[in-house]
């Protein structure tokens, strides 16, 4: 308990953790982007391009595959129903059960894809402090009109720093519940009832503490924009970026 | 204590911070989950209409858009441990997307409605209809199944979790309301 | 002219009870002082008065003559408040960020940022725990970021309300010894605490709290001797009359 994801940043000096933010942002939206429609070449050449990324920011496979392995059960739930529900030619038969050969490869497609953009993402969250990541959001939410990106960025960090206390709460007042006999209680509304009532009320009342902290340490909404400037890596890291997506854009067409 | 500092200012950053709570809530609420019955029922889309709810439409919107923004920039707000957009690639991506549109309406339906019992309870089954809207379509389009069998895994199975939820939280905003509402003024 | 001036504040709760009443207080730069009192005296209400966060029904309070509700921004940044419960006022999703909250509402630089948060980390022996998540810390560390994230601002007074509440004994004699260090470099400190034997021989002035009113206000060993009455604790020490020895050094 604690925390949703054991996967977070690594202090390291790779050419990733130097890049900035905002390029590390718009590179994994690109790939995200791109290998949706992205065949066989392409997501080849994508692969190639993650492994040496991984590689270099020394991200291991070790770990790499124990942040994977409850995505794993779903990529094989995905290619199990692709290649159940394509029509083509049959491979294999047995009953109404019948696998066929364009299943087995859009269901391969399909979770390859997946894995490079989970792969992007950790690399990402790997390489980046979060209150980079939430800098670079902000840079670029402030031509968007509405939102209030100095906000926005704060909220994504609160986010993050609430989660374990959210977790450590509720499991405190399950427990005092569970101490005090509530599995004798069947109802599914009153137990949940009675978990989420006290829980969140605890919550609140260190929230409306957390307001006051904020405000006594100097908070009015203006907050230090965060500094972000190009330097030459970034550029070529950019070149680079741009020079992948058209000829992965061209590898999509033909 | 008169709180004579209650300010508009301050009422923003409070309802900041409350968005955000709820923003970690639904983050939190798939890990949380109570047994009924073989399937144990999980919180998430509880969090979403609790959001809508207790903070309105805009504040409601704030809290699932910041949570959805994270979860796209690869903080660790999704559940299993995988971050990222990768994760509205997946087979579960259209629930996800579908909170945002769910969590207004909802707002927006029991804020019309004055916030009585049943026209909440109405909203919240409006608001849980539409993940499903944006869900079960594309279940489909990542598996390839049929539109029948996408309903069969995608939404029947946890039909009566919802309408458990949703009786759950009519106590629950009621108790709550009060405490977020109180101090919005 | 003193430091902190609070001339005849009385402040109400919302049913209508007063929660301060008639307090007179001057506090001068450099002082320690010690403020005790029974739950519900009044104290943490007093706090808030101090940067604003509660502003005064009637009566007044100023820092360096002036009124606090004037400058809410300059108060805010020359008296910083560590709270009650550590864990509620941690903003920052790491130690660094969390450090950098209050300078980032300053709107400094980032470089000046990043150098005045070092250096705080630095201070108070945390620069190792820069990157890590604040929910793993310990009791005291989780106090004593709480310390820097105001120290970073640079206050003259520092607030802290029952600072050693939930700590284990290291934790607590870091946390001792960190205050004792911030009043060393010649910060004013104000501090509530039910367990007044830990700080009784860092403090140089003592007040004690009943009822919304200040019922003894006077050097710590000159008041000591009356504060069982408002539910406050003697030290064993002067019990058994023998001397009061620093808790930890």
């Amino acid at each position: 308990m604690g925390e949703l994801s054991a996967f977070s940043f690594l202090p390291g000096q790779s050419r990733l953790h130097w890049l900035d933010a905002r390029i590390k942002l718009l590179g994994l939206l690109l790939i995200s982007l791109l290998s949706l429609g992205a065949g066989g070449v392409s997501l080849a050449v994508l692969s190639v391009i993650m492994i040496v990324l991984a590689a270099d920011s020394g991200l291991s496979l070790i770990r790499l595959a124990a942040e994977l392995r409850y995505f794993f059960f779903l990529l094989l739930l995905v290619f199990i129903a692709r290649s159940l529900s394509t029509p083509g030619e049959t491979v294999w038969q047995w009953r109404l059960i019948h696998i066929s050969v364009e299943g087995l490869v859009s269901g391969l497609l399909v979770c390859w894809r997946l894995l490079i953009v989970i792969v992007a993402g950790l690399l990402l969250v790997h390489t980046t402090r979060i209150s980079r990541i939430t800098g670079a959001v902000r840079w670029y939410l402030r031509p968007i009109p509405f939102v209030n990106e100095t906000r926005v960025a704060l909220m994504m960090g609160l986010v993050v720093r609430f989660i374990p206390g959210l977790l450590l709460r509720a499991k405190e007042t399950a427990d005092a519940q569970r101490a005090r006999g509530v599995e004798n209680r069947k109802n599914p509304i009153y137990r949940l009832r009675v978990l989420v009532i006290p829980w969140l009320k605890n919550i609140f009342l260190e929230a409306d503490e957390l307001v006051q902290a904020m405000q006594a340490r100097g908070y009015t909404g203006r907050r230090t924009e965060p500094a972000f400037s190009l330097q030459r890596g970034d550029w070529v890291a950019l070149t680079i970026l741009f020079c992948l997506m058209v000829g992965l854009i061209y590898l999509n067409s033909i | 204590m008169t709180e004579n500092v209650i300010t508009d200012h301050s009422t923003q950053l409070r309802m900041t911070v409350y968005a955000s709570l709820f923003a970690a809530l639904v983050a939190v609420g798939a890990f949380i989950s109570i047994p009924i019955g073989p399937v144990p029922i999980v919180l998430q889309n509880f969090f979403v209409l609790l959001a809508a709810l207790l903070l309105g439409p805009r504040w409601g919107v704030a809290a699932v858009g910041v949570y959805l923004l994270a979860g796209i920039c690869g903080l660790p707000v999704f559940a299993g441990g995988t971050a990222g957009i990768g994760r509205f690639m997946g087979p579960t991506g259209g629930y996800l997307l579908g909170y945002l549109p769910a969590v207004f309406v909802t707002a927006w339906l029991s804020q019309k409605g004055g916030r009585r019992v049943w026209t909440d309870i109405t909203a919240m089954i409006c608001g849980s209809l539409i993940v499903y809207g944006c869900g079960v379509p594309w279940l489909k389009i990542v598996t390839g199944m049929p539109l029948a069998k996408a309903i069969t895994v995608g939404m029947l199975p946890f039909l009566i979790g919802d309408a458990l939820k949703i009786a759950a939280a009519v106590p629950v905003v009621k108790a709550l309301r009060p405490i977020v509402q109180g101090r919005k003024q | 002219m003193s430091l902190i001036e609070i001339d005849n504040l009385a402040c109400h709760f919302s049913d209508g009870t007063l929660a301060l009443n008639a307090i007179n207080l001057y506090i001068e730069a450099g002082s320690f002082v010690l403020l005790a009192g029974r739950n519900g005296a009044g104290k943490t209400t007093l706090l808030r008065h101090l940067n604003g966060l509660i502003l005064p029904d009637s009566g007044e309070v100023r820092l360096e003559g002036v009124p606090v509700a004037q400058d809410l921004a300059r108060v805010r940044q020359r008296v910083g408040m560590v709270f009650q419960d550590a864990d509620s006022q941690i903003v920052g999703e790491t130690v660094y960020d969390d450090v950098a909250f209050g300078p980032e509402n300053l709107c400094w630089p980032d470089k000046k940022i990043k150098a005045r948060v070092a250096a705080t980390l630095a201070s108070i022996g945390m620069s190792e725990l820069a990157e890590n998540r604040p929910h793993t810390l310990s009791g005291g560390e989780k106090r004593r970021l709480a310390i820097a994230g105001i120290l970073v601002m640079d206050p003259e007074v520092i607030v802290l309300d029952e600072p050693f509440t939930n700590l284990d004994y290291p934790g607590t004699a870091q946390v001792l010894k960190t205050i004792a260090d911030l009043h060393g470099d010649g910060r004013t400190i104000i501090i509530t605490t039910h367990d007044i034997e830990k700080v009784f021989t860092l403090a140089d002035r003592m007040v004690v709290m009943d009822q919304g009113r200040v019922v003894r206000d006077g050097s710590p060993l000159d008041v000591v001797y009356d504060v069982e009455q408002y539910g406050i604790r003697m030290p064993c020490a002067l019990k058994v009359g023998s001397e009061v020895t620093a808790w930890a050094s």
